[in-house]
């Protein structure tokens, strides 16, 4: 049976346990929800030592399940003061899981300024000093630690900004290749990794068995199936691994739903120069890597390797969101120097959208003008440097928008809201409102249905049926976080009624249950209530779950505002 | 009547065609629908998933009128 490695990292000493019977059939998200919920105290100082990072595969991962290579990384967060669980590719899901280790556990904090770093294997687990590597990148980081410990193993670390406690630090996961492209970068958990003075974590799973799966014959039937069902949906099988997700702006520019010069319209002039076409085309002609996965057994492979105009690398995992970020939401149409800032990003260890909404907030402010992607670039350099303007970038939206004496900051829970306008494209508004995550477009991805007729079609400029979809959404994304499956599984899911079956198949062949699809919606629906009681516990009230007033502004081209009243929003949080 | 025309992803190979000017527009013969749009430029009917009209979810029957904005897609999704 798996167990929970639990790490003190004060006393530099570590325990298995097997866990309890609640929490033996959970995985991924609602492993690391339902942990903090009964460990942590909802009350407690974010950076203090009473917070704890678990970091949980999904219950898929780890087996030959496509797609089911990802990551939740849970912690009450340090940008939203609520309960978060942020989720990543990369390499750490599957090694864990194939050691038996269902979940990791950092707890307390180191009372001294030393660094550590923590390296599992298949025999062992070590806390190894690490103040040799204080500073270095994440990029640097994983070069050094693939050196050290051989290539391929699994890295998951924080560059300087996690070090200096940054609210808006990620967690940077090494990719199949190396790069640091794969991030937990949503609400700080670097920081949190940072208070614990955890600079990386290294997972080997070098002569590790195997996964025993129960049924292995109807687990290969099933994931043969999944497999296929995933190839030949265009969304899955064509579209996402021919532009990667950078495939949307010109679709959400289209719509009149592209947020552009801090949510001022739905239209960016330059849309074509930053989309997923010229993304793909630039990689065709320079080099690079126009379809790769972010982790071992994914069909889809929507991230890539991007190069500059001299064939030099410059980023991996190029995504529309961040491209969105630095892009129409700063009024900057140089596609090179938005990838100069993704590459920034990982390399210091901070989230794109939320650092990229904190630089249109500086230009909001007047720090630096609109559009000018080289003062961009020499404000994120001073991110993690101990400069103080890099810090108040490096703390996000909510904290610059504040330090500038900002009205229009885009956040909800004090999170940066990312690149759909919630006026035009209603159900991913509702989501941003009401998921405990703060404004997070992956909790419930209303854009399915009300921009790419996946799943149904809503009206996305009206109410009607907006609040209904988001909710039946946050439930079902919650289920896939746990399974540990890629979200993008959703596009074939949502359009086949096969989809959720092969799911719920492989699970019960993986594990000799016989749950049925209800079980799974009522997964879903468990691990949204614990996180809502995290956030009630912690003092979260209906006053939280509102969009900023700018959002009462007219959006162009649709001349749509934001129109939900506290009831409407509340319905989504009722089960 | 002049309609602004505008094909995306693997759509964009269907741009080349003679009657959609090099900045996006194609000029038709009054009343046309959307359908009617794809057959003058040869795009297959079966590759178009989404239509836009002036930024709204449109159908292949849909009018067009003089000055619409016109966006195709074949299925597409990220996030």
């Amino acid at each position: 049976m798996s167990r929970i490695l639990r790490i003190n990292t004060r006393e530099k000493r570590y325990s298995f346990e097997s866990p309890s019977p609640e929490l033996q059939a959970l995985g991924g998200r609602a492993l690391t929800s339902k942990m903090i919920l009964n460990e942590v105290p909802a009350t407690c100082h974010p950076l203090s030592q009473f917070n704890k990072l678990i970091f949980a595969p999904g219950l898929l991962s780890g087996t030959p399940a496509a797609n089911s290579g990802r990551l939740s990384i849970g912690a009450k967060s340090p940008l939203t003061g609520g309960i978060k669980e942020s989720n990543t590719g990369g390499l750490v899901s599957q090694k864990l899981a194939r050691l038996g280790i269902k979940a990791l556990v950092l707890e307390d904090k180191p009372i001294d300024d030393a660094y550590s770093i923590i390296v599992i294997k298949k025999d062992s687990v070590e806390i190894l000093p690490a103040d040799d590597y204080l500073g270095t990148t994440n990029g640097d980081m994983i070069a050094k630690l693939w050196e050290r410990f051989g290539k391929r193993v699994g890295v998951a670390s924080i560059g300087p900004a996690g070090e200096q406690r940054l609210t808006g630090a990620s967690i940077q996961f090494a990719d199949p290749k190396g790069h640091p492209g794969r991030a937990a970068g949503r609400g700080g958990l670097g920081a949190v990794m940072g208070s614990k003075k955890i600079k990386a974590i290294v997972v080997d799973d070098g002569g590790a068995d195997k996964l025993t799966l129960h049924d292995p014959d109807a687990f290969k039937a099933a994931n043969q199936k999944w497999a296929d069902l995933l190839r030949n949906h265009p969304v899955s099988g064509q579209g996402l691994p021919a532009y990667g997700t950078a495939v949307l702006v010109n679709v959400i520019n289209e719509a009149g739903a592209l947020p552009t010069q801090n949510f001022r319209s739905g239209r960016f002039e330059f849309a074509g120069d930053i989309s997923g076409e010229t993304l793909a085309a630039n990689i065709e002609q320079r080099g690079g890597i126009v379809s790769e996965g972010c982790h071992p057994g994914c069909v889809i492979r929507c991230s890539q390797v991007y190069h500059d105009k001299d064939n030099n690398y410059l980023t991996s995992g190029f995504e529309y969101e961040t491209i969105w970020a630095f892009g129409a939401h700063c009024m900057i149409k140089d596609l090179d120097d938005i990838a100069r800032m993704d590459r920034l990003c990982d390399d210091v260890g901070v989230d794109t959208i939320e650092t990229g909404v904190t630089i249109g907030v500086a230009m909001e402010g007047g720090l630096i003008p609109w559009g000018d992607s080289k003062a961009a670039i020499e404000l994120l350099k001073k991110v993690g440097t101990g400069d103080p303007m890099g810090k108040i970038i490096g703390n996000g939206a909510a904290f610059t928008g504040q330090a500038l004496g900002v009205d229009r900051v885009p956040v909800v829970k004090k999170q940066a809201l990312p690149a759909y306008d919630p006026r035009a494209v209603k159900a991913v508004g509702v989501t941003y409102a009401t998921t405990p995550m703060g404004a997070d477009h992956t909790a419930g991805y209303g854009v399915c249905q009300n921009i790419l007729n996946v799943g149904g079609t809503i009206d996305p400029l009206k109410k009607e049926h907006n609040v209904e979809i988001s909710k039946d959404l946050q439930i079902a994304t919650a289920a896939i976080d746990a399974a540990g499956l890629c979200l993008f599984v959703a596009f074939p899911v949502l359009d086949h009624a096969e989809g959720l079956q092969l799911i719920v198949d492989m699970l019960n062949a993986q594990y000799g249950l016989s749950l049925g699809a209800s079980d799974v919606v009522q997964l879903g629906i468990s691990i949204l209530k614990d996180e809502h009681e995290f956030n009630r516990l912690a003092g979260f009230t209906a006053k939280d779950d509102r969009l900023p007033d700018m959002f009462k502004e007219v959006f162009p081209p649709h001349n749509t505002t934001w129109d939900f009243t506290d009831d409407e929003l509340m319905k989504a949080k009722t089960f | 009547m002049r309609v602004e025309l505008k094909v995306f992803a693997s759509l964009a190979k269907y741009a080349a065609h003679p009657l959609l000017s090099a900045d996006g527009v194609v000029e038709l013969p009054s009343p046309v629908s959307v359908g009617q749009i794809a057959d003058a430029l040869n795009i297959p009917r079966k590759e178009i998933k989404l239509i836009f009209l002036n930024g709204i979810h449109a159908q292949i029957d849909t009018a067009v009128k003089d000055g619409d904005r016109v966006g195709f897609f074949p299925p597409i999704g990220g996030g």
